[in-house]
């Protein structure tokens, strides 16, 4: 069922277009929610200078490999933009499944990782950095899959050369996203 | 006065004007410099000292976030307004952790001591550094025996002294969970 | 020159052309922001009544422990936890923020500002179902194994953290996830709001041109959204320690309980003005169209609630002053306490002094607003004792505490609100409410409402305290006189409940049979009055242009005492 837009939705008092105001709220509100987990976290880290001994047993060459598919998919994502800027739907839907890609194979790297730590015993509750790992990665994580199947939706209309003005939306989002793990990669398995 | 945003003409560059406002190589650039600095963040352990890993761990991680945001989300254009909401979200998160930290990130202050935090930390360390007996605790005045021992629910393996029962090789042995 | 002051009575062009919607396309998935508001305030009303059905029971159980409650049966300890928990709980998560912000602000802000609705319709229904979805699940919460959480509303662990500790393996996770999904859909909400009033105003609606009660509502939703985020990430931690297990509040296994104490009340301040102001906001509107006046110092009070935002941050830890919180950081959050009681005391003589020398009409709404700031004075004196460290030692988990915080949460989750649902009735249903059962209504409110909560201050100061099943098992606490009060409290509960009834039959007989109301009978100036009673979908003919500020009232030098913002300003 086609809805009409309301005049609302056209109106621009400030200028800034208004999904991407209403993305950059979204993203004011995500900055709290992961602000929040990471600052207990690191309070708690840094109270208990033993849990170095468990952030050992991180596996950093997968957190480095997840960094460079995020940063590579942001790549994607501010190139979708790009085309999308040049009208050229066809071109940023291809860049989103890039970008997509890129998710997929973080979330597979992140599997085995998780799949390995599970089968060595570090499990959520193992201890309390672990339950901090999982649950901090684990969020993040869902982020990652909300922002793949938001870019994959818009894909399909960017196919058809419709709603263009979202690509940058979702590219925001996922720029996001990928700056949360970046505070988690050194957070995670570099402060060791 | 309102002006109509371009929600059905697709996007304008924050500038005004129709059209990228950089060729595709320009954000390549930027994503080489990433690279490089997620290399630097990397190698950073590797030499050894504690407070360059931290500098180059975190710092970089700093620097990397503002050029993704900068660059990539295009703040560098975007209108202030943004950029200042942001930043009184991220205060309001540095709040959170002065107000907290006091309390949470210490194990004694002023007139209190959190003594199950010794303990704690005493239980870790044996865990870690191989099975010797532990009758002896750090604090004096506390005895760990007297905390009440209440599992959580049907296992045994969350008992506070019992979860961390050191194996040979040092690691926290995970019962599987029954249940739930 | 024709003015645009006459209401509109046209519906809109075909915004649907072709097909006439049916019932469930009409109002049960409508993106249209009234029925959306409409939707969150029958919700919230209704499930306000069940909290006020829990403190039923359980005010009858401390008047007349262990007699069966009439209606209910033998109220246990378990039972007694679960209603006092719930009854906190959906008060304010599902009666006061629903109504307060969802229903008046959906209802509200696009008439305000003179669109035609929200920016973003369908988040706007998704928002409403994430909601209606919590507020099931909360109810579901009751029918497990076990029943409800009964950890207090503030759940801390490890009580909450611990099945076998709070006996609700099935109940604690179920309410966690009801507070979680609640809080994400007024998050969604929040944002709706946020840019529609950045970006959706009317041509010519100035920043100081909007009405109160929409800069209320904004300013709420962003505290909500700045303070909300941390807790959303505890409810996550908390939810994994009752679920698999986790030690994130367990202190022998590296957590710390007070970690979630933070992570609750650095929410739970900055929570009770994202309810504060959008009441005072529809106090304000109230006042000056009965008052005839404009609003005594509008832009200090936008800046104070502003600035009371900001603040309200930096004084979370006093209730935790007896916690175990290091005492310098006590030291410290009782100067800010105590600091931010100054704008708000502000807040509250402005309104005053929109009272001073004005042309007062006593209307129903107008003694709500009016009782408003009498009852809510009250209770932020009585603020002042509690936000001392020093006092508060004595004071906490007394019964003055909770007196303190009816005697603000009352006026504004009640009072207040029936001062804007009297007031904007004929605007949503085209007729207005029975004037002389509104007044018996407001009689029946406000005095038995001190009834319940004055002895409370008493019995709290005499030692009274909170949560506790039976204060009879207490040897101090069973004097008579206490006990006395104790049932004074109660009886006046119950009054206030019965009168409660004409309220709702005025409400849906009102709905249906009331006295037809035109497009502005209270002759005020902003611009949902300029839409038709009730408004069509679309809200306007035309959409109005601004001229000027919301409280033009009695402008020296006109014949009318008002003056509508879509007025054009005359040729001269």
């Amino acid at each position: 069922m086609a809805m009409v837009q309301p005049i609302a939705t056209r109106r621009s008092a400030t200028g800034i277009p208004t999904g991407k105001l209403a993305m950059w709220w979204l993203l004011g509100s995500e900055i709290t929610i992961f602000g929040g987990l990471l600052m207990s976290y690191i309070m708690m880290r840094i109270m208990y200078a033993p849990w170095a001994e468990a952030a050992a047993h991180t596996n950093t060459l997968a957190g480095s490999i997840n960094t460079f598919v995020l940063l590579t998919s942001s790549l994607f994502a501010v190139l979708a933009h790009h085309a999308a800027e040049q009208k050229n739907g066809k071109l940023a839907a291809f860049y989103l499944w890039l970008t997509i890609g890129g998710a997929l194979t973080f979330l597979v790297v992140k599997g085995i990782e998780w799949t390995n730590e599970i089968r060595h015993g570090f499990t959520i509750t193992a201890n309390t950095f672990w339950s901090f790992y999982y649950t901090a990665a684990g969020l993040h994580g869902l982020h990652v899959i909300a922002g793949a199947t938001a870019m994959a939706i818009v894909s399909f209309d960017c196919l058809r050369g419709k709603n263009l003005q979202r690509v940058e939306l979702v590219g925001i989002y996922w720029h996001f996203v990928d700056i949360v793990w970046i505070f988690l990669f050194p957070l995670l398995y570099i402060a060791k | 006065m309102s002006q109509a945003a371009d929600a059905h003409h697709g996007h304008l560059n924050s500038a005004g004007e129709h059209g990228p406002h950089h060729p595709a190589s320009y954000y390549v650039k930027i994503w080489a410099l990433l690279l490089v600095l997620l290399v630097i963040s990397i190698a950073g352990p590797m030499l050894g000292n504690k407070v360059l890993t931290l500098i180059t761990a975190f710092g970089i991680a700093v620097v990397k976030a503002l050029i993704v945001a900068a660059f990539f989300m295009h703040l560098n254009v975007e209108k202030k307004f943004v950029w200042y909401m942001l930043f009184a979200m991220l205060l309001a998160v540095v709040m959170f952790f002065l107000g907290t930290a006091a309390d949470v990130m210490k194990y004694d202050g002023s007139h209190w001591t959190k003594p199950s935090s010794y303990l704690y930390t005493e239980e870790f360390k044996k865990a870690f550094s191989g099975g010797e007996e532990h009758e002896g605790h750090g604090s004096d005045e506390f005895d760990s025996k007297a905390l009440p021992n209440v599992p959580y629910g049907e296992t045994e393996s969350h008992k506070a002294h019992g979860s961390h029962e050191t194996e040979g090789h040092g690691l926290p042995a995970a019962e599987p969970r029954h249940g739930t | 020159m024709t003015t645009h002051v006459a209401a509109d009575h046209a519906h809109s062009e075909g915004d649907h052309g072709h097909h006439e919607l049916s019932f469930i396309q009409k109002y049960v998935f409508s993106t249209d922001h009234k029925v959306i508001g409409l939707q969150y305030f029958m919700t919230g009303v209704l499930m306000g009544v069940l909290g006020a059905l829990a403190s039923y029971v359980f005010r009858m159980q401390m008047a007349f422990p262990g007699h069966a409650v009439p209606g209910f049966g033998l109220v246990t300890p378990q039972i007694y936890n679960q209603m006092v928990t719930n009854h906190g709980t959906i008060m304010i998560f599902w009666f006061a923020m629903p109504v307060l912000i969802a229903a008046f602000g959906n209802y509200l802000i696009p008439l305000m500002i003179g669109c035609d609705d929200m920016v973003f319709p369908r988040l706007n229904r998704l928002s409403y179902q994430i909601f209606l979805f919590s507020a099931l699940l909360l109810i579901a919460s009751f029918f497990v194994p076990n029943g409800g959480f009964g950890g207090a509303w503030t759940s801390y662990p490890p009580l909450a953290s611990n099945p076998i500790y709070n006996q609700t393996p099935y109940g604690a996770p179920m309410w966690l996830a009801a507070v979680a999904l609640e809080f994400v859909a007024f998050l969604l909400g929040g944002i709706n709001f946020i840019t529609t009033l950045m970006n959706a105003r009317a041509p010519g609606m100035k920043m100081y041109d909007i009405p109160m009660v929409v800069w209320m509502i904004v300013i709420a939703s962003i505290l909500f959204m700045a303070s909300v985020g941390p807790l959303v990430a505890g409810a996550a931690m908390l939810f994994f320690d009752q679920t698999l297990g986790t030690g994130f509040f367990d202190p022998a296994r590296g957590g710390d309980p007070l970690l979630w104490e933070h992570l609750f009340w650095f929410f739970g301040h900055p929570e009770v003005y994202v309810v504060l102001l959008p009441a005072m906001g529809i106090v304000a509107e109230v006042l000056t169209v009965f008052a005839r006046k404009k609003l005594f110092a509008y832009r200090t009070v936008l800046w104070t609630a502003v600035a009371t935002g900001v603040l309200s941050f930096f004084v979370w830890a006093h209730h935790q002053f007896v916690a175990g919180i290091d005492p310098r950081m006590a030291n410290i959050f009782t100067v800010t306490t105590l600091l931010i009681s100054v704008p708000i005391t502000e807040m509250s003589f402005v309104y005053i002094g929109t009272l001073y020398g004005a042309s007062i009409q006593l209307s129903t709404p107008m003694l709500f607003a009016i009782a408003f700031i009498v009852e809510f004075l009250i209770g932020g004196v009585t603020g002042i004792f509690l936000g001392a460290s020093g006092a508060d030692i004595y004071f906490h988990d007394t019964y003055f505490v909770l007196a303190h915080f009816h005697y603000t949460f009352v006026p504004i989750a009640v009072i207040a609100v029936f001062a804007g649902v009297y007031y904007w009735f004929p605007k949503m249903f085209g007729r207005y409410m029975n004037d002389t059962w509104g007044r018996i209504h407001f009689w029946g409110t406000a005095v038995p409402f001190n009834g319940i909560f004055i002895p409370l201050f008493y019995t709290g100061m005499a030692g009274d305290h909170r949560r506790t099943f039976n204060h009879l098992n207490f040897p101090d606490l069973a004097r008579g006189d206490l006990i006395f009060w104790r049932e004074f409290s109660t009886v006046s509960l119950l009054i206030m409940l019965a009168f409660q009834v004409i309220f709702f039959v005025n409400f849906f007989y009102s709905m249906f049979r009331g006295k037809k109301a035109p497009a502005n009978p209270w002759n005020a100036n902003t611009f949902e009055w300029v839409a038709a009673s009730p408004p069509p979908h679309g809200n306007f003919v035309t959409l109005p242009h601004c001229y000027r500020g919301p409280y033009e009232y009695s402008v020296p030098g006109r014949s009318s005492d008002f003056w509508p913002q879509n007025e054009p300003a005359p040729k001269t």
